[in-house]
């Protein structure tokens, strides 16, 4: 678990496609122990990729739940266009984007918006600044509108291609390519400082 | 620069650390559970459904018979009143005769008591006849003028033939036709 990429590695491929889709066909016929084996292979990348999509949110359980309940209700009715990983990252997404939305209107009964999207966070002088700067990429991704935060999500800390990312996303490759871009722009922005600083101390 | 960005990433979500994932068995129990209930839910929800489409469907029913009643009740009460309509108008028809009739007997006994004009004609041409005969009896028996008698016994037969005295009459020219000529003591006229 060197870095996201490697990650995504290391948690995705652990079940190649024959043995997959087997699971898949055991998991359609009902049988329990193949839901399970599906929940234990994909249950902590679902979650990461959950906590990733909502801003590092440790608050996953909701969202893994309705996710597997899905996998659980639809399983029959997956047809191996696309690897069961990008199947439920679809549905992680999608679920992410209904919690999002209700956490928002939940909020915005209870919460005033100042105090939204801000991560609690030790006090300032006791932290490092490396801890600084973490703190700081963890609320300006997200601080991104989430139409831009996924493409982000995916291409930086999964390493995904652009095909895979419209398969999950499930949206026109000028408009990937649209949103990459700016939520690009606006993290550069965003993380000038770091970026820059990044930069002078690797080209000194 | 786009790997100096995807390194401030990873590094930011190396520090963040892994969210709390229950036990792939407790998770998967977890959503077979949520799985049921919303089974049982959507089949309650069903359930209900049905149940108030029944309810309402019996109730539009009901009201459809109770209107079908209300409507065959509506054409039993005009039935009735045309019925009750016909029997009144027959009775006022029955009474208006009725009455016809009585007025009708009424007018008859009025009628009946009105005198027989006729009659009374009858009566007064009989005692005109018998008036005429009497002054020819006074003429003939009293006065003894038989010519005269005789005239007035002829009027009495020419005026009145069909009536008794002109019987009487000619009985009287008969007598005197029968006697034996005598002498009359004049003529009257």
């Amino acid at each position: 678990m060197a870095d996201g990429r490697d990650d995504s590695v290391s948690i995705a491929e652990p079940v190649d496609r024959d043995r997959e889709r087997v699971l898949i066909q055991r998991a359609s016929r009902g049988e329990e122990g193949a839901f399970t084996q599906i929940v234990e292979t994909y249950r902590i990348e679902i979650a990461r990729l959950a906590g990733r999509m909502l801003g590092w949110d440790p608050d996953v359980d909701d969202v893994v739940q309705e996710v597997m309940l899905s996998v659980y209700t639809n399983v029959s009715r997956f047809h191996h266009r696309c690897s069961l990983r990008s199947w439920l990252f679809r549905i992680t997404i999608n679920k992410c984007r209904t919690h999002r939305l209700r956490r928002m209107l939940r909020w915005k009964r209870f919460v005033p918006a100042e105090r939204m999207a801000v991560e609690p966070h030790a006090e300032a002088e006791n932290r490092s600044l490396t801890q600084e700067r973490d703190r700081a990429v963890r609320q300006a991704v997200r601080g991104l509108p989430p139409r831009y935060r996924e493409p982000v999500v995916l291409r930086y800390l999964y390493g995904m291609e652009t095909p895979e990312m419209l398969e999950i996303l499930n949206i026109r490759r000028n408009a990937l390519n649209v949103r990459l871009s700016r939520g690009r722009d606006l993290l550069r922005e965003r993380l000038a400082d770091w970026v820059e600083d990044g930069l002078d101390n690797s080209g000194s | 620069m786009d790997e100096r960005l995807t390194q401030l990433l990873q590094d930011a979500d190396r520090a963040a650390g892994q969210p709390q994932v229950p036990d792939a068995a407790i998770l998967a129990g977890l959503v077979r559970r949520r799985y049921h209930r919303r089974r049982i839910r959507q089949t309650a929800m069903g359930l209900c459904a049905a149940a108030m489409i029944a309810i309402v469907a019996t109730m539009v029913i009901t009201i459809q018979v109770q209107q079908r009643r209300i409507d065959r009740m509506q054409r039993q009460i005009a039935d009735l009143t045309e019925k009750t309509d016909a029997t009144v108008a027959f009775v006022q028809r029955i009474l208006n005769e009725h009455e016809g009739q009585q007025r009708l007997a009424r007018s008859n006994q009025r009628l009946a008591a009105i005198p027989d004009p006729m009659g009374e004609i009858q009566a007064r041409v009989d005692q005109t006849a018998f008036t005429m005969l009497y002054q020819a009896d006074l003429l003939y028996k009293q006065l003894k003028l038989k010519d005269s008698a005789v005239e007035a016994y002829q009027r009495v037969i020419e005026l009145f033939p069909d009536n008794r005295w002109a019987q009487t009459a000619k009985e009287r020219l008969k007598e005197m036709d029968e006697q034996p000529k005598s002498k009359t003591k004049g003529n009257v006229s």
